[in-house]
């Protein structure tokens, strides 16, 4: 069965700096992904269009691109709601990295970040017992699971709104890849990965607008890997930057009063000098009747659960990475429209039209 | 169908997770409920540019690493994970190799007709302006090879290939169109002499395939030679480009600490 397919691209060429919104109206089959309605696009109707591809299965990390101003990847996005609907997206090249022509971006600025993380396994680690083999369980690996899953796609990088403030910023995949070397038990850089993660252009720039872990097409959500490499560089007392700072001080006023104290939260973060000079701005907002004026601080009723829950965190030794790493299983959560759910097999079996449970050789035959 | 529910929803979202997201995407289907439907496909070239094990080929200062390259490590058997060994152990030996060999070699003397002839060739090829799109001609390469090289291989179907490929190349000779005039990043023309190369390698396939008279590893004859023949065939097929057609060589199997066997699962 074909269908028709609509397609809008934004034609581009880095030589002469011309620029263009193509239109293109193509017959496909009905499982078509993106990627194979550019290849009809670039077969039968317009030679000249230029994208990138490889795998077509979601693993070479090749076919980054911008789908109605979202980046994707285009061997996975299947186009049969999208024309059923009607609707014709506007493709374009990925964000945040110079366009070579059409869909194509140059990704030497994306690699050279990736590889100023040290992207290896560095030696320091202990020798195995039996000097062969490293056997390190699952449990401890589970750690960086999907962190480890990044296909370097980029479509985290097109996305992120720090680094269009600022395009040094380390940036999400770098980052996701520092934290699955920084979590990984067997590296012996640890605390010199995260010295230079707290440097200029490292974590704290993030503002956690969360839209990496949005796009990313693989589960790897950098946004929560640049929470745990936070986490672990506190823990290993490297605080010196604003943005830890600043986390510290939601700690110390949840557990000292049970709320969040505004007015404190600059001088804490910023220092003294710094605070005078928002001061303009804080008693605005006072006015405004947004921040309750500082004195006396006053103590939530409940702030005993406050304090209950960091002494537990404490005690249970979760401070860092390891208090938010929560057995993750990316790929698992990642929606398909069908929910994992908590069917026991049997009730899958039974619903109606399932398949017939198949015969497994080593159960009793009545199981 | 590739029935996989009898592993249950944990181990399968737990050990198989990447398995579980093609099928869900590509096939509407998730392996937790519902069988998979499955097809022979090509994941992985096993044969490749003959190197040593630090990339090194038989042409000086050229290296092979990965999928293109071939270190002979797992002999005719698409292993899980033999694609590891020939990028992170030989792509990593390779790209040193290379690099120091580009270090100390600073020159290369290329005669200037070669790169008068390349040049030559690229013009010819962006100056065709009628005749066959280069898709039609894959698309049929692809789909003859897979009807007659594909899992199960019969003689008479690879002989018929070998005319097919005749047919295929002369209709790539006779020109096909790239629409792609440019210098920047034309995948249209690298596509076209991407194609050109697909049709050489096919015909060192199915030469070696149909010298090679028994089943082993991936080349599977199972209607007239079944077996495994060590006697005649342990070796290695090597492909060299001869004038106008490939040119079919042997050579010796080294084995060091493994014995070869055969594999019985
Ligand atoms: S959460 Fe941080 S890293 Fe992710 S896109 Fe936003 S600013 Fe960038
Ligand atoms: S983190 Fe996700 S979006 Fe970013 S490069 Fe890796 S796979 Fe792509
Ligand atoms: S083509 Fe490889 S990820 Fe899309």
């Amino acid at each position: 069965m074909t269908m028709q397919v609509g397609l809008k691209v934004w034609r581009f060429n880095s030589r002469t700096g011309e620029r263009e919104l193509q239109e293109f109206e193509i017959a496909a089959p009905e499982e078509a992904t993106l990627l194979d309605c550019l290849d009809i696009v670039k077969d039968q109707h317009d030679g000249t269009l230029a994208y990138r591809k490889s795998c077509r299965m979601m693993i070479c990390g090749s076919c980054g691109m911008r789908m109605d101003g979202a980046a994707v990847l285009a061997c996975k996005m299947r186009m049969y709601d999208i024309a059923q609907a009607g609707h014709v997206p506007v493709i374009s090249a990925m964000g945040n990295l110079p366009i070579v022509k059409d869909l194509v971006v140059d990704m030497d600025p994306f690699w050279e970040k990736f590889n100023s993380v040290n992207p290896y396994l560095q030696p320091g680690y202990e020798e195995p017992p039996d000097g062969k083999e490293n056997l390190i369980t699952q449990e401890r690996m589970n750690v960086i699971h999907k962190e480890a899953l990044c296909i370097n796609c980029g479509c985290c990088v097109s996305e992120c709104n720090a680094m269009e403030a600022d395009p040094l910023f380390t940036g999400p995949q770098a980052l996701a890849k520092a934290m699955r070397f920084v979590g990984d038990p067997r590296d012996g850089q640890k605390l010199a990965r995260l010295e230079k993660l707290n440097g200029e252009h490292g974590i704290w720039e993030c503002t956690r607008c969360y839209f990496c872990t949005e796009r990313c097409p693989k589960g790897v959500d950098p946004r929560d890997a640049i929470a745990k490499l936070g986490a672990e560089s506190m823990k290993e007392g490297i605080d010196r930057d604003m943005g830890a700072k600043h986390a510290k001080w939601f700690v110390t006023s949840a557990r000292t009063t049970g709320w969040l104290r505004e007015t404190e939260l600059v001088p804490k973060t910023q220092g003294v000098v710094a605070a005078i000079k928002q001061t303009r701005f804080a008693l605005d907002l006072a006015l405004k009747g947004k921040v309750p004026p500082p004195f006396p601080p006053h103590v939530a009723k409940d702030v005993k659960e406050s304090r209950r829950l960091y002494d537990l965190v404490r005690d249970q030794g979760r401070d860092g990475y390891a208090g938010i790493v929560q057995g993750e299983r990316a790929l698992g959560r990642l929606s398909h429209g069908h929910g994992v759910g908590d069917q026991t097999l049997e009730e899958i079996y039974d619903r109606p039209g399932a398949y017939h449970r198949p015969f497994i050789a080593d159960e009793e035959a009545d199981a | 169908m590739l029935d996989m529910r009898h592993l249950g929803a944990e181990r399968i979202i737990d050990r198989l997770p990447g398995s579980r997201e093609l099928s869900m995407t590509f096939a509407g289907v998730d392996p937790i409920y519902d069988p998979v439907p499955v097809r022979p496909g090509a994941h992985y070239h096993m044969g490749g540019v003959e190197t040593g094990n630090d990339g090194e080929t038989e042409l000086t200062g050229l290296y092979a690493a990965g999928e293109v390259a071939c270190v002979s490590v797992h002999g005719a058997n698409r292993l899980g994970g033999n694609s590891l060994m020939e990028t992170i152990t030989f792509g990593r030996r390779a790209g040193r190799a290379a690099a120091e060999w580009a270090l100390a070699n600073t020159t290369v003397d290329l005669p200037e007709s070669a790169k008068a002839d390349a040049e030559r060739e690229l013009k010819a090829l962006l100056d065709v302006s009628s005749g066959e799109r280069p898709w039609q001609i894959r698309n049929d390469l692809g789909t003859s090879m897979l009807e007659n090289f594909g899992v199960f291989r019969r003689e008479e179907q690879m002989t018929r290939q070998v005319e097919i490929i005749a047919e295929v190349r002369e209709r790539y000779e006779r020109g096909v169109v790239v629409e792609d005039k440019g210098d920047v990043f034309n995948s249209d023309l690298t596509q076209a002499i991407e194609l050109g190369n697909m049709i050489d390698l096919a015909a060192c396939m199915l030469q070696a395939g149909v010298a090679r008279k028994e089943s082993r590893g991936a080349h599977a004859r199972p209607y007239d030679y079944p077996d495994r023949d060590d006697e005649n065939f342990m070796k290695h097929s090597i492909s060299r480009w001869a004038g106008d057609g490939p040119e079919l060589s042997w050579k010796e199997v080294r084995y060091t600490k493994f014995d070869p066997m055969e594999r019985k699962y």
